[in-house]
């Protein structure tokens, strides 16, 4: 139902409790675990012995094999003043397994180190490059090229291009440090964040201003074009004594949520703050969403996560100590959870770790989840199933420990500690060339997650001992295992000293023979989607790899891309459709056999999906399909999956796919009776962009009726707007055509179902408003179509987009398709038979059904007889039977008589496709008001939100039981191991005693019972309590 | 130096030498002309013999084979050695100037260039290549020297004073400058410490026997560990220069800021070829001479 997608603008901060409930299968994830560790000092330089500390890892997002590492790496082997002016950073292509020097970053000859601080970050914008196919790379530097050493942003279109130095961006000169760059991509524009401390008087208190204020960002909004215009803002918001701390650390995420850490006035009252921006740190004011309470009533910008540190100082294992250890990570699947890892002194020339958490946006934090002493440069990072990483180095006696933890439960809060210990590696004396370099082993590691796997480097002594490296180990360079010596080359015949080398690491959570995935996009055929998470094209829903048939064969493939079919409703044969899925994995592997569970979505705006789990009455669902692997890697199509939708009102719906394999599960939660888009939490599009097992399409429906004159006509049709969401919000919702339908749309019209006067109808390119719509709730809007000019085959779209602010959040269209007048009426008829059916098995009104076979004869030159001696009549005793003809408020009897007075056979056959679409959508209505499964999980969702922040509500009892209740209802259902008809009713008995304590408590005669047994009625009576409660 | 700000690839050594000649030294080496073996040394930071195995194809896999690479057998390592080891006896890919001698397989040449990949193999990206003829030798000997003072050269042209002294003592800038307020330090702090150094020889700005007041960073944090350092009692070559406002940022700290610099009418050291063993008194003399006003 997407046809837009903008950035999602924030609807509502009651996303946190729903993260409670987001289950994750990271336990099962660290039992399947593999690691990999890899020397990166290439066999050509065997002979370096330089300290390569200070490592920063960036991972390409569209192809995990593409990586650039960076260190303090000379492009000498001695750490002698640069030969060259250009520094290297290592590259990969192969994931790690092998690494090469490129020399790409400036520097200068003879000057005393390759390059200040670097760290480095990729952006999923495919370049263009037209050597190799690569995201851009941006890199943030204290640059040698000048002798100010300012803090430079460099910026290539190919990693592996070595002819050309990667480019200034911009520069910022004073006393500038360590700067931490964040990108990503976003509908084709590269946002940049480089935090850094920027200390421009270099006197305390320092900062622009004089007050210590340092903690700065530098964002460009489209670091991929020609001259990126870059901003700083100033993070800091309070004064300091000098300055706050070195690292000023950004965590960014494709909704818009940045967020920036830093430590505030470094030598006064250190303390540990967050600040975020909602908007890629764009607008007037960016980054001061978040404000302490500390500061009322004046808010400022910045939430203290700690009490005041003292920062680490001294000297551990050889390096230094400093206020440098700040580590921030965004869950990609949910904005509002946040991890901060940070160090503080745990005495003298000692450190402390320590991991918190935020579910809430960076509103509250928790205590330490994890705490570690002994430990230096903690690295976080949550991957795609939620699971939370942290990279530790630990001075133990006189070695130095890396360890990566993870998340091992639901809530991600206990960690598997001490994880995986990479490496166990003496502490080294120092360099006989640079005696005392500091910091030896860098003032921080580095930590990636791609997709569901976690990567990173440390730097780390490469004394060569197997018993050093507990997981195992490979090194490019020339050694000797046994007599555990390095040497210079190949002949083994210079021995070389041990130093410190760049590690790199894979911990897998799901190996890459496991990593089946569905595509979300296909450009041609040799590009598409690898299984990124999250996929790299936020447009994933036209080009997918599940798609719909009207039979059951897969169709045609043309660029590789499926060839889609627009779902069938309808009785019988009308409403049957086959859905199919494509799935691939990213390595061989055993042959397996891969489960594919379809979903629909249907309706207009912010319905939910549904599957076979539901109980919905309007679909059918066979067991899920099963596609049986060989050992390759694929692709493989699935076996047909017939399903069938029966007649409903609004002409667009969406498909998914959920896959999942042995050792191989979706990212729960499942889709099932979430809503489609991102105009309502818990946005289904990032679940789809951010798990490789989840695939999703948009289609229109066929059956769409047409004007049988190309010349011109005028339809209208009806769709759901659906409050998916967990609280009472107004759903705008704006009507507008675009491209080649501009010219074919003569006017166009929405209005509120309802609404008396229909000249009130808003036009083209205004917003109609749906007010104060309660969770759950159903409105209707007609949306009236005229259209001049269209060439018979050719369709008009008008699109209907719901906003939040000015950004599109979901939306629908309706098109109207010039046809022959044989093609015109013979879609109608379709519809009509599909009416009639629905009149008489789901409403017990047989009139029209008489109809049925009688329609297979009518012809255009019929049709007008058949229309007023039986359709017509037909359809006005079944409503009147079913009691949705009159203050309906969809103006059927208006049709009607707009049907009988038609002056046209195209007048005709307008207005009765348009009193079908309208007679559709009645039933629809009368059905909807029993209630509807599809709004089970959803009506769960509020009950627990409704517990949880509801004061009155909070304080009863029970309130304990039903918010648990809530949670097992909702981490079973989302993960797909009951059906709605095993749960609900049990959890709505389980529920409802409490459920009228509360209703009772609030002075409200709870609504009548008893509790009904079939899932609509039971939802129904179910929200009923839940809207008392809500008042 | 803004290498690389157009986005290309720049000459470096070539810029060090312009930069030189704007402060009034006689660059020999413009003067020379170019495509020779010794304007491509001097512009290469890898100069190997060897012999062409093939081409069109290339040992690095992140390098695609056109029909300007080579792989070539390398026979000796006259520069570069620093950078990847000594060469000879191993394949390496080039990627061929096309701008000097035909070489088809078996051709035996001298490849001067940069490297472009330290992999498995050496990938140089070649500014000429010559045949490998003895007559080539000196001015490939005078082309690797020159290339390796260029550094010394671009410090030399900046300095005001320069002479051989002796490291007398050595104490914190800072120390008696309270009035900057200073608390804090920097990671990057430079750590400026002051050396007072007396003049043994004066080849610029000195004369022998003075004593004066040198600057140096005595931090070894990674943007400093590479710069001098003295010790009392050391014997060294000083190549110093006035601070200069372009450095401020350099100091790092408010505690050894600038204007404390200043105040201490100290001058400062600060790359590595600002100091040198004493011993290279002598090459500092002959690049001065060869570069001293006609």
């Amino acid at each position: 139902m997407i046809l837009n997608v903008s950035r999602r603008v924030r609807l509502t901060a009651l996303t946190a409790t729903a993260a409670l409930g987001v289950l994750i299968n990271s336990a099962a994830s660290v039992a399947n675990a593999q690691t990999r560790v890899v020397d990166m000092v290439p066999a050509n330089r065997s002979g370096e012995t330089n300290t390569d500390s200070e490592p920063s890892l960036a991972i390409d997002p569209a192809n995990y094999s593409r990586m650039a590492g960076s260190a303090f790496t000379w492009d000498n082997l001695t750490m002698a003043p640069m030969s060259t002016a250009l520094a290297p950073i290592y590259v990969t292509i192969d994931r790690g397994a092998t690494w090469t020097l490129a020399p790409i970053v400036p520097s200068s000859i003879g000057n005393g180190f390759p390059t200040g601080d670097i760290n480095p970050d990729f952006s999923s914008l495919l370049s263009g490059a037209p050597l190799h196919e690569t995201g851009w790379l941006y890199t943030g530097v204290l640059s040698s090229t000048a002798a100010a050493r300012p803090m430079v942003v460099l910026r290539t279109p190919d990693y592996l291009d070595t002819a050309t130095a990667m480019t200034p961006l911009d520069t910022q000169t004073g006393n500038v440090d360590q700067p931490h760059v964040a990108a990503l991509s976003w509908f084709g524009q590269d946002k940049v964040f480089v935090g850094y401390n920027n200390n421009v008087g270099m006197f305390c208190p320092a900062g622009p201003g004089g007050h210590g204020r340092t903690a700065t960002v530098d964002v460009t909004q489209s670091g991929a074009v020609a001259a990126p215009a870059f901003g700083i803002t100033a993070l800091s918001s309070r004064d300091g004594s000098c300055q706050d701390g070195f690292a000023q650390v950004p965590a960014a995420h494709l909704d818009g949520t940045v967020y920036m850490a830093f430590l505030h006035d470094l030598t006064g009252t250190a303390r540990i703050t967050v600040s975020r921006d909602d908007n890629f740190g764009s607008g007037a004011t960016p980054f001061t969403a978040l404000t302490d309470p500390s500061d009322m009533p004046t808010p400022l910008a910045g939430r203290f996560v700690t009490a005041a540190i003292t920062p680490p100082s001294g000297t551990m294992g050889n390096t230094r100590l400093g206020a440098s250890n700040i580590s921030l990570a965004v869950d990609p699947r949910n904005s509002d959870r946040v991890y901060l890892a940070y160090g503080d002194s745990g005495g003298a020339s000692t450190e402390t770790i320590h991991v918190r958490r935020s579910i809430n946006r960076g509103q509250d934090w928790s205590g330490d989840l994890l705490n570690v002493t002994g430990a230096t440069n903690p690295q976080i990072a949550i991957n795609s199933l939620g699971t939370v990483g942290v990279l530790y180095q630990r001075a133990v006696g006189t070695n130095w420990e890396a360890h990566l933890v993870r998340t091992t439960d639901a809530a991600a809060t206990t960690f598997d500690t001490p994880g995986v210990e990479m490496a166990n590696t003496p502490v080294i004396a120092g360099d006989p060339g640079l005696p005392g370099l500091q910091p030896q082993i860098g003032d921080y590691a580095s930590l990636r997650a791609a997709g569901r796997n976690f990567f990173g480097m440390f730097s780390a002594a490469n004394t060569p001992d197997s018993a050093n490296f507990p997981v195992g180990v490979t090194y490019q360079r020339q050694v000797n295992w046994t007599t555990h010596k390095l040497y210079a080359e190949a002949a083994h015949t210079t021995e070389v000293r041990a130093s410190i080398d760049p590690f790199f690491f894979e911990v897998d959570a799901l190996t890459p023979d496991l990593d089946f995935y569905v595509r979300d996009w296909t450009d041609d055929a040799t590009h598409g989607d690898n299984g990124a998470e999250p996929s790299t094209h936020p447009q994933f829903y036209t080009t997918s790899d599940v798609w719909n048939r009207r039979d059951p064969t897969p169709g045609p493939f043309v660029n590789d891309q499926p060839s889609n079919e627009d779902a069938g409703n309808g009785a019988g044969t009308v409403g049957d459709n086959f859905a199919f899925a494509r799935v691939r994995r990213n390595a061989p592997g055993t042959a397996l056999a891969v489960n594919a569970h379809f979903l629909v979505a249907k309706f207009g705006a912010g319905s939910n999906w549904v599957d076979g789990t539901v109980g919905d009455p309007d679909t059918t669902f066979p067991a899920d399909a099963t596609i049986t692997t060989d050992a390759g890697i694929g692709p493989w199509v699935s076996p047909a999956f017939q399903w069938h939708l029966n007649a409903i009102a609004g002409n667009h719906l969406c498909l998914a796919v959920e896959i999942s394999a042995p050792g191989s599960p979706f990212i729960p939660p499942s889709l099932v009776g979430q809503t489609v888009g991102w105009g309502a939490a818990p946005f289904t599009d990032l679940r789809i962009l951010g798990d490789d097992h989840k695939a999703q399409r948009n289609m229109h429906l066929s059956t769409t009726p047409a004007s049988g004159s190309p010349a011109g006509g005028a339809i209208t049709d009806y769709a759901i707007i659906h409050n998916g969401d967990v609280f009472t919000r107004d759903i705008p919702i704006r009507i507008g055509a675009s491209g080649i339908s501009r010219r074919y749309v003569k006017t166009a019209g929405i209005l509120a179902v309802g609404q008396e006067k229909r000249q009130e109808a808003v036009r083209l390119g205004g917003t109609l408003v749906l007010p104060a719509m309660r969770p759950g709730e159903n409105r209707w809007v007609a949306l009236s179509v005229e259209t001049v000019g269209l060439p018979e085959g050719a369709t008009a779209l008008v699109t209907a987009d719901e906003l939040s602010g000015a950004s599109v959040v979901n939306g629908f269209a309706v098109g109207v398709t010039a046809r022959s007048p044989s093609a015109a009426v013979a879609a109608i008829l379709d519809i009509y038979r599909g009416v009639a059916e629905r009149f008489a098995v789901g409403f017990g009104a047989k009139a029209s059904a008489v109809d049925i076979a009688i329609s297979r004869t009518v012809t255009p030159l019929t049709f007008a007889k058949f229309v007023h001696v039986r359709m017509a009549p037909h359809l006005k005793a079944d409503l009147l039977q079913v009691g949705g003809n009159a203050g309906d408020g969809f103006g059927l009897e208006t049709l009607l008589a707009a049907v009988d007075s038609a002056p046209s056979d195209s007048a005709l056959t307008d207005g009765v496709a348009s009193l079908l679409n309208g007679v559709d959508a009645r039933l629809t209505a009368i059905a909807l008001r029993k209630g509807d499964p599809a709004d089970i999980i959803q009506m769960v969702r509020w009950q627990r939100q409704l517990f949880r922040s509801r004061p009155e509500l909070g304080k009863l009892g029970c309130a304990a039981r039903v918010i648990e209740a809530s949670d097992a209802f909702l981490s079973q259902r989302e993960a797909r191991k009951v059906t709605n008809g095993e749960a609900y009713p049990r959890h709505v008995e389980e529920v409802w005693a409490c459920l009228r304590e509360a209703v009772a408590s609030k002075g409200v005669a709870p609504p009548p019972g008893p509790i009904a047994r079939d899932l609509p009625a039971l939802e129904f009576a179910h929200r009923d309590y839940l809207l008392a409660l809500a008042e | 130096m803004p290498n690389g700000r157009t986005g290309a690839r720049t000459t470096p050594s070539m810029a060090a030498l312009v930069s030189a000649a704007a402060f009034g030294f006689a660059v020999p080496v413009l003067s020379q002309p170019a495509n020779t073996a010794y304007d491509y040394a001097r512009r290469s930071a890898i100069v190997v013999s060897g012999t062409v195995e093939a081409t069109g194809t290339s040992l690095e896999p992140l390098l695609t084979a056109t029909g300007s690479t080579a792989v070539i057998r390398v026979e000796h390592t006259y520069a570069g050695a620093e950078i990847a080891g000594d060469l000879a006896g191993q394949r390496a890919t080039v990627i061929l100037s096309r701008a000097g001698i035909d070489l088809k397989p078996g051709s035996h040449a001298i490849f001067y260039g940069d490297p472009r990949f330290i992999g498995k193999t050496v990938t140089i990206a070649d500014v000429g290549e010559t045949p490998a003829a003895d007559s080539v030798s000196a001015e490939l000997s005078r082309g690797l020297r020159a290339r390796l003072d260029a550094p010394l050269a671009a410090r030399l042209a900046i300095a005001q004073v320069i002479f051989a002294g002796r490291v007398e003592q050595v104490r914190p800038l800072e120390r008696g400058l309270k009035e900057d307020g200073a608390t804090e330090v920097g990671e990057h702090d430079p750590e400026l410490r002051l050396a007072m150094v007396r003049v043994m020889s004066g080849l610029r700005g000195a004369k022998a026997g003075a004593l004066v007041p040198v600057a140096f960073a005595d931090s070894c944090d990674i943007m400093w560990c590479g710069s001098p350092k003295l010790r009392v009692g050391q014997r060294a070559v000083i190549i110093a220069h006035q601070p200069r406002e372009d450095e401020a940022a350099v100091t790092r700290s408010t505690a050894s800021s600038l204007a404390t610099v200043k105040r201490a009418r100290a001058l400062l050291v600060t790359a590595p070829f600002d100091v040198l063993p004493s011993p290279g008194v002598e090459r500092v003399r002959v690049l001065l001479q060869a570069g001293e006003p006609k």
